[in-house]
């Protein structure tokens, strides 16, 4: 026991250091910019001479760096704050608050959603290997990795929201409306979200299903299945007590990579389904050269990132002992 | 019946106001300009009251974006003013005729040496909060902007302001440092007015961080709730001095995907549109009985500059010649697809009445496109081909290459680029036509490191524009063009107070700059707006705003709840003056079917505009990417691409299969 809790405080101190690279390069790369990230703020010639003194005192840039860097690091550690938003007259974290659940809604429901989607998939594709469900599963995963996200999510709203009337066209809720209840306001999220998260598990399946497939056919050849015919079980048993465990591992190795791309991914679909999420936040940050709003979703996002990975670490050492022992 | 008569009643008045108008434009000296020039009109007069309309029903006019700030004194997107400017009230706005007309102020008068206003007040408005709104308030305002102005957006016309008093509790008195021509249409109709016994608390240093996130104001509708973005949610003001709206509830929803806002329209999830529609989907659009569009025309020019310090483009005769060069009936109608008016001589686009000058005949009727004449008049410049490489050199034999840069975002001014270039080129000019990024294009506009330069907007309700544009030292002047008779009549318009005397010199400047040709304007760009009439009428139109404007909003009526025939359904103003030369193709077909359902008001008076989101002046960054080519139906798109993948798919397997 005492391994397993070693193994944990080693991993999260790992993260943090990963973190604390992070949070130091996202100080560091605006101020390595010509010019400086605030030249947009400093050099813009319709801000009067007056307004730029209030506002760069008011952001702290008339300090030395070293002061700058350890005022930011004081900030983040004691309120979670890196600045204030120069598009928003916010303070940065309120701004990233405020996004936050809507993208972990989406991300974390469509990662497990599409993970357990795929992984059965990939299962019966490898049992029936070579046949048509085989061949055209793997043919329809080729073309769905090869389509752009947004594209597929314009496609699925132009079909199911405007054609079949089946979800709405934009939102997370009815703008406006007094629910009764809570449930009420769940179901009518849900009705909205449904559309986004159906285009994100679409996108992650395929890989998912090759992945599974692919290992399946692997433990399929080991000694150990054979013995399991000999001693008379069934197929049915065979895969689901036998095969499905280890064959899954590779899949968690590959849920710690997507974890990142399925945040980069959703960026995308959060405008095309108009979701305010922080994928829209940087979207939109970008587009106003906010820059302390974009490192915030910088630094939120791969913090974000960093406890999915850490989580499915630790889910990983559960299902495979042997990764503790290193 | 009795409700008919009276509406009847109210739109013979309305017909009759314009028509004293129309004609008070024309003759001077009538009762409504003596001197001092007093103005009576208020918006009362342009929007739709009607004590039969029963009030009510929600609606949702999407934004593109999420409105930053709600500061009257620091907003710079039209999402902001979208929010900002129903919350709050200005003295007075520009009505759809292009008079100005009170909101605050019930009438106003002005001195006769242009540097005295006094306004008379609404004695009946109050702010949302439930305190009367007095003279103090709009002083305190004014002192406001005298004071702090100068680090807000309104930082130009600060300087102005001398002093503000309270004559009484519902009289005011500004006192202005010198004559400022464009002072009721830029200041009185651009600043909001704030309630000191809110503003009172903030110091000068907060202001430009105040994000202002409850606003109370004195509008039409009170702000009530903001969801970031997702939505903005205001409520009527039903105690409003000018009568409450007939909407109740007002939302703004937050549409990041300018397709899903079409769709979203046509399938009758908001009320109107809020970007400019891609041309190529109008005709589609219109397939659906309930929904119209309406054209916005620019108020700046898709136009280009001439660097004027560099030879030749400092010779008129040069610039005539590319004048003769280039066929605006072609780009209106190949480039811009019949959606823009062409490209005036002297800047204001026509719709700008009064102050475009009507006599000022179209550039295809004085410099029609000939190229054989552009290159008689290079040859009479000295540029001729002296080396026989097929090229003209300069009078002293060193090449002469020219560039040309426009803005790669846009592909229609790349595509007016290319044209003028090939044109350019067939007569034995070197011109190299080279798109840039936007910001590469403007450093270059700025550090003046070009030849020819395409870019678009610059425009403004008020002819001053005309003096940034073209006056030696202009914020606008960028191909530092300059004209020493020039100069002193676009100093004079802006301090000649008296309307009469300034169209004059306004009018007078057009014709000067129409010899001179500092600019060449290519097209006055439109802007196409839909929006759908099943279930709201009322409609407040005219060409230079879009069909959400203040007018309307506060004109509104849900169909479904009225009980009795209200009429009328929509108030349109077109413009009655200059017709473009060559009329395009699909306008007029556009404009039949636009034609509201019921008694259009078509009398114009002088269509000037109003609703230009963006301070005086902008540079148009709108989005609009027409598809060169109509695209075939969705429906056989789909097919086509089922029956492609059920295609591969079967070879796939089949190929597959057959290895085994």
């Amino acid at each position: 026991m005492s391994g397993l809790i070693r193994f944990f405080i080693r991993k999260i101190i790992a993260r943090f250091i990963t973190f604390f690279v992070i949070l130091t390069l996202t100080f560091i790369i605006p101020r390595l910019l010509p010019g400086g990230a605030f030249a947009y703020l400093v050099e813009n010639p319709n801000i009067p001479p007056d307004l730029r003194q209030v506002l760069i005192k008011q952001f702290g840039l008339d300090k030395p760096l070293l002061d700058q860097y350890l005022a930011f690091l004081k900030q983040f550690f004691t309120t979670g704050n890196i600045g204030i938003s120069f598009s928003r007259l916010q303070p940065v974290s309120t701004v990233i608050f405020q996004a936050l659940p809507w993208t972990i809604t989406l991300v974390t429901t469509s990662i497990i959603i599409s993970a357990l989607i795929g992984m059965l998939l990939g299962l019966y594709s490898a049992y029936r290997r070579g046949g048509y469900f085989d061949t055209i599963s793997v043919a329809i995963s080729m073309i769905i990795r090869s389509m752009p996200g947004f594209w597929l999510g314009m496609v699925l709203l132009i079909i199911f929201g405007y054609y079949l009337g089946w979800a709405p066209l934009f939102g997370v809720y009815t703008y406006g409306y007094q629910y009764s209840n809570i449930l009420d306001y769940i179901g009518d999220v849900l009705y909205h979200l449904r559309l986004p998260m159906i285009t994100l598990i679409i996108l992650s399946i395929p890989e998912y299903l090759i992945l599974m497939r692919n290992s399946v056919i692997n433990i399929l050849g080991e000694d150990f299945i054979m013995v399991a015919q000999a001693k008379g079980l069934t197929d049915r048993e065979i895969l689901i007590k036998h095969v499905f465990r280890p064959a899954s591992l590779p899949i968690l190795t590959a849920l710690t990579i997507d974890v990142g791309f399925s945040i980069s991914g959703a960026m995308l679909i959060e405008r095309v389904f108009s979701i305010p999420g922080v994928g829209r936040l940087a979207y939109d940050a970008v587009y106003m050269q906010d820059y302390p709003l974009l490192l915030g979703v910088v630094i939120y996002t791969s913090a974000l990132t960093l406890i999915l990975v850490t989580i499915v670490e630790i889910m990983y050492s559960f299902i495979d002992p042997r990764v503790r022992l290193e | 019946m009795k409700l008919y008569e009276r509406s009847n009643i109210k739109i013979t008045v309305i017909l009759f106001l314009t028509l004293l108008l129309n004609i008070s434009i024309f003759v001077p000296p009538l009762t409504l300009y003596s001197s001092p020039q007093t103005y009576q009109l208020t918006a009362l007069n342009y929007i739709i009251r009607n004590p039969n309309i029963v009030p009510g029903g929600t609606f949702r006019d999407p934004m593109m974006g999420e409105a930053n700030t709600l500061n009257p004194w620091m907003y710079s997107t039209s999402w902001e003013y979208m929010v900002i400017s129903v919350v709050y009230d200005t003295l007075t706005t520009i009505a759809p005729d292009g008079n100005v007309v009170g909101v605050l102020a019930k009438s106003f008068e002005v001195s006769k040496d242009g540097k005295t206003y006094i306004f008379h007040l609404f004695e009946n408005a109050t702010w949302h909060d439930g305190v009367p709104l007095t003279a103090e308030d709009v002083v305190f305002t004014y002192k406001f902007l005298r004071d702090y102005g100068n680090i807000t957006r309104w930082k130009d016309y600060a300087p102005y302001i001398k002093d503000a008093k309270a004559l009484d509790n519902y009289t005011v008195e500004i006192d202005l440092t010198e004559p400022y021509a464009p002072f009721l249409t830029m200041v009185a109709s651009g600043i909001f007015i704030v309630p000191e016994h809110i503003w009172s608390n903030i110091t000068p240093s907060q202001i430009p961080t105040y994000k202002n996130e409850h606003p109370i104001g004195s509008g039409p509708f009170i702000f009530k709730e903001h969801v970031p973005q997702q939505y903005y949610l205001l409520v009527a003001n039903t105690k409003y001095h000018l009568g409450r709206p007939y909407i109740d509830t007002l939302i703004y929803p937050i549409i990041s995907n300018p397709d899903a806002m079409l769709l979203a329209l046509r399938k009758g999830e908001v009320d109107d549109v809020t970007w400019s529609v891609p041309y190529a989907t109008v005709p589609d659009l219109l397939k659906d009985p309930n929904i119209k569009i309406w054209n916005v025309t620019e108020l700046g020019a898709r136009f280009m500059y001439f660097n004027c310090l560099r030879y030749p483009m400092n010779e008129t005769l040069f610039r005539l010649a590319v004048h003769y060069s280039i066929n605006l009936t072609e780009i209106v109608n190949l480039v811009y697809q019949g959606f823009a008016l062409p490209g005036s001589l002297g800047r204001l686009p026509p719709i700008l009445q009064p102050w475009a000058n009507p006599n000022i005949p179209p550039k295809e009727v004085k410099y029609p496109f000939n190229l054989t004449k552009a290159a008689e008049l290079l040859d009479k410049l000295g540029l001729k081909d002296v080396n026989g490489d097929g090229w003209r050199e300069k009078p002293d034999g060193t090449p002469l290459k020219l560039v040309i840069y426009s803005p790669s975002y846009d592909p229609l001014r790349v595509r007016v680029g290319e044209i003028l270039a090939s044109n350019l080129k067939k007569i034995g000019l070197n011109v190299v036509h080279q798109p840039l990024e936007w910001t590469t294009l403007v450093s270059k506009l700025d550090s003046g490191d070009f030849d020819m330069l395409i870019i678009g907007g610059i425009g403004s309700q008020d002819p001053d524009i005309l003096r940034m544009l073209f006056s030696t030292n202009g914020t606008w002047n960028s191909g530092h063009c300059s004209f020493p008779d020039l100069d002193p009549l676009l100093y004079q318009q802006a301090v000649t107070v008296d309307l009469e005397a300034r169209k004059q010199i306004v009018w007078k400047i057009q014709e000067k700059i129409a010899e001179y040709l500092p600019l060449l304007n290519f097209v006055h760009q439109q802007f196409v707006f839909a929006y759908r009439t099943d279930k709201w009428a009322g409609w407040i139109l005219y060409p230079l705003a879009s069909p959400d404007n203040w007018f309307s909003l506060l004109s509104l009526y849900n169909i479904q709840l009225q009980k009795t025939n209200i009429t009328p359904t929509a108030i349109v103003y077109t413009q009655t003056t200059t017709t473009p030369v060559a009329t395009p193709t699909i306008t007029p077909t556009l404009t039949t079917s636009i034609a509201p359902t019921t008694t259009a008001i078509s009398t114009i008076t002088t269509g000037s505009p109003t609703y230009t989101p963006i301070l005086s002046t902008t540079t148009y960054m709108t989005a609009t990417s027409p598809a060169p080519a109509p695209a075939p139906t969705w429906s056989i798109m789909a097919v086509i691409a089922v029956i492609i993948l059920v295609v591969i798919i079967g070879i796939i397997v089949y190929l597959v299969r057959r290895r085994r």
